[in-house]
């Protein structure tokens, strides 16, 4: 106790001084001024090269469990594979016959996570992939298990990626069985659908995956489950919990979806209104 | 707390609003002085580092919320302007410091670090001359805050009232 008295007494400026500018920081840091982003840009690519550094030195723990679960996951995908191949014979075959044409067409970057932001309502990583691989802002960011987040902004070598949990990220998504819409986001503490009508058909354990009309190339993501329906006695509308398929805080290798994402839908969702990384 | 303490903030509040209002026609090729940052100046080498660096972020972060900057940008350039002047009070020296010209020469470097800090925050460009920051977003506004604060000094009270 005396010696922290002691420490206080003679460095109690300092202390205060840097108190204070760490909450100086942090209110920048929630601004949304391209300069700030800008700043942030640098900030980031400059941490995430040092970082980079050590993260290639020191060997990632867990490597073995997460080989055998890789294993095990690679196995189960190659059945789901080749169901789908299947399908997807199918659907050409039906496609052909109805004369519709196949547009979707997309390319998986792999690529690392080398620094996670500590806040919890505005988790975000950074990737050792950047504008020189060809990501830019808006592409999403998923794993084996389903989505991560998206690409907010890329410098030449690094990306920051937006999270689900982060507070400002926006999905459209759907229930995979009854095909109700809704916009996805991060509370704080729990990732939530909310204001969707009481007549909507979800049901506890149902499949939420991204919308067609969500920005990320109209390609269904998985998102997670359905863990709870919220039904208040008042209002028309219901809220949804959903338990996110992709652990956020231990996820470590993902893949960038390169497509680029339309920025009309970007701006609906409200993730890039300020133009990404332009 | 003594009443003294008390009067910077109630100070501040003319001072805010000349600074918005009247201040921007004294511009010159988009460089206006920071009589908030001579408010501050002052006052910490009257009180101490410790005081002024708690009045500047309370008055910084009044700034950022009256004037509609990046809030943070004031509170975080004025903090560190107030730390830097505190290392020049001198308690048995007070008013000797704030009537002699190194107050001058303390309010130029508080402001030249408020300005730069202040100018990589809310105009942040990776393509910045050093030179043109430095010079132009660093020393001009540090010249005339200083050029004002002189004048604030020639025909200040010689009685303090403050």
């Amino acid at each position: 106790m005396r010696i922290l008295q002691n420490i206080w007494n003679q460095f109690k400026e300092y202390l205060v001084l840097v108190f204070l500018l760490l909450i100086s920081v942090l209110f920048i840091s929630h601004s949304d001024h391209p300069s700030v982003k800008n700043l942030k840009t640098t900030t980031f690519g400059t941490f995430a090269f040092i970082t980079s550094f050590f993260s290639d030195v020191i060997p990632a723990g867990g490597l073995k469990s997460e080989n055998a679960k890789l294993r095990k996951q690679n196995a189960e995908l190659m059945l789901e594979v080749n169901k789908l191949r299947e399908f997807g014979i199918e659907n050409v075959e039906l496609k052909n016959l109805l004369s519709l044409r196949d547009t979707v067409s997309y390319q998986l970057i792999p690529a690392k996570v080398i620094l996670k932001s500590f806040s919890t309502d505005q988790t975000t990583f950074t990737l050792d992939k950047g504008k020189e691989e060809g990501i830019k802002a808006g592409m999403a960011v998923i794993t084996g298990e389903g989505l991560v987040g998206v690409v907010e902004q890329s410098s030449e070598n690094y990306s920051l990626v937006r999270t689900l949990k982060h507070l400002n990220f926006r999905v459209v998504v759907k229930d995979q069985r009854s095909r109700f819409q809704g916009i996805l986001h991060w509370t704080g503490s729990q990732l939530i659908i909310s204001n969707l009508p009481k007549t909507s058909e979800i049901k506890l354990g149902d499949r939420i995956i991204t919308s067609e009309l969500s920005s990320f190339i109209g390609q269904p993501f998985p998102i997670g489950i359905v863990k709870k329906i919220i039904n208040p006695d008042e209002g028309y509308f219901n809220n949804v919990l959903i338990k996110s398929f992709v652990e956020i805080e231990k996820v470590e290798n993902v893949f960038i979806v390169a497509a680029i994402p339309h920025k009309i839908k970007n701006s609906v969702e409200l993730n890039f209104y300020n133009g990404g990384d332009e | 707390m003594k009443f003294e303490k008390i009067l910077p903030f109630i100070y501040f509040i003319p001072v805010l609003l000349i600074q918005m209002v009247i201040v921007p026609y004294f511009e010159l090729r988009g460089v206006v002085p920071d009589l908030i940052l001579i408010l501050i100046v002052f006052y910490t080498l009257k009180f101490g580092q410790l005081y002024g660096i708690i009045l500047a972020f309370i008055l910084g972060g009044i700034t950022d919320f009256s004037t509609g900057s990046i809030l943070g940008s004031s509170m975080f350039t004025k903090t560190l302007s107030a730390f830097i002047a505190g290392y020049f009070f001198n308690e048995n020296q007070t008013v000797s410091i704030i009537k002699s010209p190194l107050f001058l020469g303390i309010i130029f470097l508080s402001s030249l670090v408020n300005a730069i800090s202040f100018s990589l925050i809310s105009n942040f460009d990776i393509s910045i001359n050093i030179f043109s920051l430095l010079f132009e977003e660093g020393m001009l506004p540090a010249i005339y805050t200083t050029v004002i604060a002189s004048i604030v000094m020639i025909f200040a009270p010689k009685r303090s009232y403050i």
